[in-house]
């Protein structure tokens, strides 16, 4: 059987007038049906703008997809079939959720009628009545209480945490094969974060969905996927199981990202931070853009050439690096 | 909802009751009276004339008369098609005209049905051009169906109803010979002035429409639409309309205010027999209560405009809703 969505060599730009900002340049990966994939990276590492290339999401202009494929169930490529095909199988068997649940939903019209719309796209002749039932359902599903009553509110009239609730629900009412959940927990309050993950599990072992999960917080990822891709300056620098990620991860850049996540690191210690700041995007890098870091050693093994991938086991890539982390004393010295 | 339609309508009236004591007032500060300019005539006949009307009393005192008069006293909504529908429906007594025969209440009964037919098509002309081209504009955003609106719009915005009239008049009307220059007899006259007073507004509705609807094509939630594979033109009507055209309702009262300032200049350039063109002369004629008719009917419409516009705001935004 062909995996679920197999991405090669996705390549998306953006021509502004500053430069063109090489967005996500050459990620590949592929996910399996009902296998979860974390994509973790610091902010503009590229992660959403992976996402979006694949639904047809990005603005053109500026935004321009170079080069690549992204076959989903081994039949059509999402980057290059006509608009159509690919309108059918957004909201029907991809569905998306995004980061802000306060702007991510329609405020003129009732939650009713967005989480209906899917359902009288995607199912020609669904009865109102039925569309109607089916919302109600999938709203019970994701735990709104009293849906009956609260599936003819406002967008408004929920809390942010409610929101990303009915956004889930909107999501997951056609059943579809994969959902990409775009940092569906970083606007939401701590306590609620942990609520819609969990939801998120419920309703993709409920469905038998294959999930996307795009997050900058390697702990969410932890407890999740089975697949993890770290993307640096877009593109993946290591790719594994979520074993080889946490046990065995080989890049420097994913080191230092699992130094600094909180429960990880011992009580009491300062916590580690990564040194500088990305790079700009809208410059050519030719090598290792981690090496470009401010504060990172490297060699100079890299600095013209672009880094090779290298397999390190059956489920484990990275992309070789010579560069080295400065020790956390020298990281507190620096600020 | 109920007690924020109540206390517009509370305030409306405030608004109005101002409006018609300050421009009470006012005209009675400019320069002359209502017989003045007229030959000479002997003194004792002025006198029995300013007595008849009233007008040797203090001005407190005419003030008071007045607002007993104009004060509506009853509603009869099946008398409001009479020849008289101010006095016979709402009891309304707008007092006499010094320059005419007739009272107040029949000049504006007369009068004030041109006016609001011209100040209709304007505003539909206003509306469909306005809107579609904003539409348009905002749908092909940087193409040259975006760009060649928008100049003609700008230009319509620079153009004043006094040079705009005498254009359309002479190409249209001399050049062409397609429509009567003025009057207002046969339909084909009603063109060439409601092209006039509404072609302004709709290049200025264009811009707001183009404006608001591009607003919302960034917002997130069209987005979201668009992940579930809503197709392009469910997105602009649906998603997007409502919200986008919220700009040109809230233009809608300002509009009207204008459409009826504008119909003194039009109704004079095309000498139609109109409100507006009573406003202007009674002003110079200095026909007080004439004026006061006229100016209190502007008010209570623009108010109610503006009531209008913040209650079909209140309707097509629901978050305006549960705010008090
Ligand atoms: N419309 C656009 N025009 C120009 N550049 C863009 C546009 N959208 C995204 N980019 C650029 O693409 C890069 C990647 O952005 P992306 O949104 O994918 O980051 P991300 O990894 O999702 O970050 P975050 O965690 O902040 O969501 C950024 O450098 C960003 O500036
Ligand atoms: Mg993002």
């Amino acid at each position: 059987m062909p995996p679920l969505l197999e991405v090669r060599d996705l390549t998306t730009y953006f021509h502004t007038r500053n430069g063109v900002v090489r967005a996500v340049d050459g990620v590949s990966f592929s996910l399996n049906r009902g296998e979860t994939l974390g994509i973790v990276g610091e902010s503009g590492s590229g992660k959403s703008v992976t996402c979006y290339s694949m639904l047809g999401l990005i603005p053109m202009p500026p935004g321009r997809i170079e080069k690549g494929s992204a076959v989903f169930d081994g039949a059509t490529d999402l980057l290059d079939c006509p608009p159509k095909v690919l309108q059918s199988i957004r909201g029907k068997r991809i569905s998306m959720i995004f980061q802000d649940p306060m702007t991510s939903l329609n405020p003129y019209l009732r939650v009713s009628t967005q989480i209906m719309e899917p359902l009288f796209l995607h199912e020609k002749g669904i009865g109102k009545k039925e569309a109607l039932e089916r919302a109600i359902q999938s709203l019970r599903e994701v735990g709104i209480t009293e849906p009956e009553r609260r599936v003819h509110f406002y967008p408004h009239e929920f809390s942010g945490g409610m929101r990303q609730r009915v956004m889930i629900a909107m999501a997951m009412i056609t059943h579809p094969e994969l959902l990409i959940a775009d940092e569906p927990s970083t606007a939401l309050d701590v306590t609620v974060q942990a609520q819609i993950l969990e939801l998120i599990k419920e309703r993709q072992r409920a469905n038998n969905s294959a999930v996307i999960l795009i997050t900058h917080d390697l702990g969410v990822v932890a407890g999740m996927c089975d697949r993890i891709n770290v993307m640096y300056a877009g593109k993946i620098v290591e790719s594994g199981t979520a074993d080889d990620i946490f046990k065995r991860a080989a890049h420097p850049y994913t080191i230092a990202l699992k130094r600094s996540i909180p429960s990880l690191g011992t009580k009491g210690k300062p916590l580690y931070t990564i040194p500088g700041m990305p790079p700009d995007l809208s410059q050519l890098i030719p090598g290792d853009a981690f090496a470009l870091r401010k504060g990172i050693r490297s060699g100079g093994k890299y600095d013209h050439t672009p880094p090779p991938m290298v397999q390190v086991s059956d489920t484990h890539w990275v992309r070789d690096s010579d560069c080295e982390l400065p020790s956390l004393e020298e990281v507190l010295d620096e600020c | 909802m109920f007690r924020f339609i109540f206390n517009r309508i509370l305030q409306s009236v405030v608004v109005i009751f101002i409006v018609v004591t300050i421009t009470f007032f006012m005209v009675r500060l400019a320069p002359g009276d209502p017989f003045s300019s007229e030959r000479r005539i002997p003194d004792y006949i002025q006198q029995r004339i300013l007595e008849h009307y009233g007008l040797d009393r203090p001005a407190v005192e005419q003030y008071w008369r007045y607002l007993q008069g104009a004060a509506p006293k009853r509603f009869r909504p099946d008398k409001l098609f009479t020849e008289d529908p101010l006095l016979n429906a709402f009891g309304i007594d707008l007092g006499p005209s010094y320059t005419s025969a007739r009272t107040v209440n029949q000049i504006i009964a007369e009068t004030f049905p041109v006016s609001f037919e011209l100040g209709a098509w304007a505003l539909l002309i206003a509306i469909l051009f306005g809107v579609s081209a904003g539409m348009t504009a905002s749908v092909f955003r940087n193409t040259a169906l975006d760009y060649v609106p928008m100049s003609v719009a700008m230009a319509g915005i620079c153009l004043p109803t006094f040079v705009m009239g005498p254009i359309l008049a002479l190409i249209f009307g001399v050049w062409l010979g397609w429509f009567n220059v003025s009057g207002w007899f046969v339909p084909a006259d009603r063109v060439l002035p409601a092209v006039t007073l509404g072609l302004v507004y709709a290049a200025v509705i264009a811009r707001i429409t183009r404006g608001g609807m591009l607003e919302i094509l960034s917002q997130d939630f069209i987005r979201t639409a668009q992940a579930k594979g809503v197709p392009y033109g469910k997105i602009i009507f649906k998603h997007t309309l409502r919200g986008g055209l919220l700009p040109v309702v809230t233009y809608m009262g300002p509009a009207l205010a204008g459409v009826i300032s504008g119909s003194f200049v039009v109704e004079t350039i095309f000498q139609i027999p109109g409100l507006g063109r009573q406003f202007v002369q009674s002003a110079f004629n200095r026909d007080y209560f004439l004026v006061l008719g006229t100016v209190s009917v502007y008010a209570v419409l623009i108010t109610l405009a503006n009531l209008t516009v913040d209650i079909v705001q209140v309707i097509l935004n629901p978050r305006l809703r549960f705010e008090d």
